[in-house]
């Protein structure tokens, strides 16, 4: 195995996903782990909670069901090797009454300049638990293009945090449909953006049913001539009562010229839900480097902490110390604090 | 060494609006000094010169600390030189916990290597925090974060405990305060200048002489028109209090002693306004 998988390794059940390919799998009893193509009947069953219906009938998928009501972790890595353009799909499901702990990584290992499209879905079912983290740490030689579709089912949450710490342009659609009644979903999203790279994600939660809540919360750090855009948006139908929609996306810039967009989208045909949406777009604080360096701190102290600070909520529920770690020395290198 | 703060001539302008007419001041270590005066006439501005805000441009005039120019440094080369301001409003940082702030400010004026440790960090900061009779949870929150007006102010103060100043500025650390609070606040202030004597000098802007039942002034300034107009002891407050500012308006012949622009355009949109609203709020 190789050494990067050794130092990202944070759980036993591990997948390696190479190229798209199923390369390594690690994990016990409780997972069942299947590489297949649409139609093979091993599967037949995960598209009964179809997730979308475009598939492409030739491209292998690779399926890691959670067979029991256990609590487990599991790891998937994403490795790309070599200059071939990269189709990977990916699709967890979590068991009724079970919980999920899962890590997803992305890496690459060579300099070529490659295009990466992944789809992942999730499936949360019913009274189910996932954690989701995704950790991405691609080069500049790496154009991805991610969509996440996921499905929550009754009383059932999903709890996702998405550290984009890429340095190539990355293109997300992430969209949570919360399906039926309880279904909760937590998003965090971080991207740090420099160079002359564009990062967009479009983060989507859409309320199909009543007393289902969501919080989507995203930051963006963009320097030199980097560009990010938010779109977030939450959609609540009419019909889909005491459901709660709350949105906080914050973008700071580090250079004057750095672009930001933050679009802050509410549709909500509904009147007995609460929701708000929160968006700031800026630079640092001077008021609080003010504050701050009076107290003796560097002006490059003052900024480390600020944009720590900023990133906060994202860092904080990076559970696994190594991997808080990991964020928090690739944030100062990238950006140079 | 007594340390040694003079203000000389100082002159200082926002947006193209002096403020600061040429101040003259003197606080050395074992002494407090008060400034009053009625509001808009320059006082929060002096202390804001003086710690560096990047907002007043300095229209002549120097500031020395122990014969170094204090003009010349940096913000934060201010603070290590032994300058500390006691913020009127202190800012509100997410993210950012109180004890990494804190334990960051005190290492920042340690040599490299020569940092405080984790345990005697620890210990300084319960101290002082009981001192204040503030909540334990405090070390864990966020820097002023959901603070309530009087948290702030005694954060201020702890801050100045920690770190130990040779001049300490208070800019309006009253107001805003309970009763309660005030004593407190009032009672940590002399404590620090009982205990650190010839070691540290003390400048306290109010407006309130109700501050002054608690700290004991050696000097009384009062400021009007971006200048000090006039200088005394503890009685001079007395008088203010008693008589307001009218007889001293009088005896100098200034019918309006403000500086300070009174209408400030607060017109921006921030967070958790929503866009929208705010596009059709004219309309």
């Amino acid at each position: 195995m190789h050494n990067f998988i050794e130092e990202l390794k944070e759980y036993e059940n591990l997948l390696v996903i190479t190229n798209g390919q199923l390369t390594s799998k690690n994990v016990n009893d409780n997972f069942e782990v299947v590489e297949a193509s649409q139609g093979d009947e091993r599967v037949g069953d995960y598209y009964k909670k179809a997730l979308k219906d475009d598939q492409n009938p030739s491209e292998k998928i690779i399926f890691v069901n959670q067979k029991q009501s256990t609590s487990e972790m599991i790891q998937i890595i994403f490795v790309y090797e070599g200059d071939q353009n990269v189709n990977e799909h990916l699709i967890v499901a979590s068991d009724k009454f079970s919980k999920l702990n899962v890590i997803e990584n992305r890496v690459n290992l060579n300099n070529d300049r490659i295009d990466v499209l992944t789809k992942v879905e999730v499936i949360v079912d019913d009274e189910s638990n996932i954690d989701y983290l995704v950790f991405n740490d691609l080069n500049t030689k790496v154009d991805a293009t991610i969509n996440r579709h996921t499905k929550v089912y009754r009383n059932a949450s999903y709890n996702c945090a998405f550290a984009e710490l890429s340095e190539g342009n990355t293109f997300g659609d992430y969209y949570t449909d919360l399906a039926a009644e309880g279904a909760v979903c937590d998003s965090k999203a971080v991207t740090i953006v420099k160079e002359d790279k564009k990062q967009q994600f479009d983060i989507n939660i859409n309320h199909s049913a009543k007393h289902t809540v969501s919080h989507n919360l995203n930051r963006a750090v963009v320097d030199e001539k980097g560009s990010a855009v938010f779109n977030a948006i939450g959609f609540i139908a009419k019909g889909y009562s005491q459901s709660k929609c709350f949105q906080d996306s914050k973008m700071l810039t580090l250079s004057p010229d750095a672009k930001t967009e933050c679009n802050p989208i509410l549709l909500i045909d509904e009147y007995d839900v609460e929701a708000n949406h929160a968006a700031a777009v800026g630079q640092l604080d001077e008021e609080s480097m003010y504050y701050l360096q009076s107290r003796g701190l560097s002006k490059k102290q003052c900024e480390k902490l600020l944009i720590y600070g900023f990133l906060m909520p994202v860092a904080e529920v990076i559970e696994s110390e190594e991997l808080k770690e990991k964020f928090i020395t690739n944030i100062t290198k990238k950006l140079n604090i | 060494m007594k340390p040694v703060l003079k203000v000389n001539d100082l002159k200082a302008s926002v947006e193209d609006v002096d403020i600061l007419k040429g101040v003259d001041l003197e606080i050395n270590g074992g002494e407090i000094h008060v400034i009053m005066g009625p509001n808009g006439t320059g006082k929060s501005t002096l202390s804001s010169v003086i710690m560096g805000h990047p907002k007043y441009t300095i229209g002549g005039g120097d500031v020395t600390l122990d014969g170094e120019d204090v003009l010349e440094m940096s913000v934060d080369e201010r603070s290590r030189a032994g300058l500390f301001l006691a913020m009127q409003y202190p800012a509100e940082i997410p993210g950012v916990t109180n004890s990494d702030f804190l334990r960051s400010a005190m290492n920042s004026r340690k040599e490299e290597g020569q940092e405080m440790s984790l345990y005697k960090f620890i210990i300084a900061l319960d101290k002082a925090t009981t001192e204040l009779e503030m909540r334990s949870d405090l070390p864990h929150r966020f820097l002023n974060e959901g603070f309530s007006g009087g948290e702030k102010k005694r954060n201020e103060i702890l801050q100045m405990k920690l770190l130990n100043p040779k001049i300490a500025i208070l800019d309006e650390i009253d107001s805003g305060l309970d009763v309660d609070a005030l004593r407190i606040v009032g009672k940590n202030v002399m404590k620090m200048a009982e205990e650190r004597k010839e070691d540290v000098g003390f400048l306290v802007i109010t407006h309130y002489q109700r501050l002054l039942d608690y700290i004991k002034p050696d000097f009384v300034h009062i400021m009007m028109q971006g200048r000090i107009v006039k200088s005394g002891g503890a009685e001079l407050a007395e008088r203010v209090e008693k008589d307001g500012y009218d007889w001293l308006k009088n005896e100098l012949g200034i019918t309006d002693e403000r500086v300070v622009p009174e209408k400030v355009n607060m017109n921006k949109t921030s967070l958790g306004t929503c866009a929208t609203g705010e596009m059709f709020k004219d309309a």
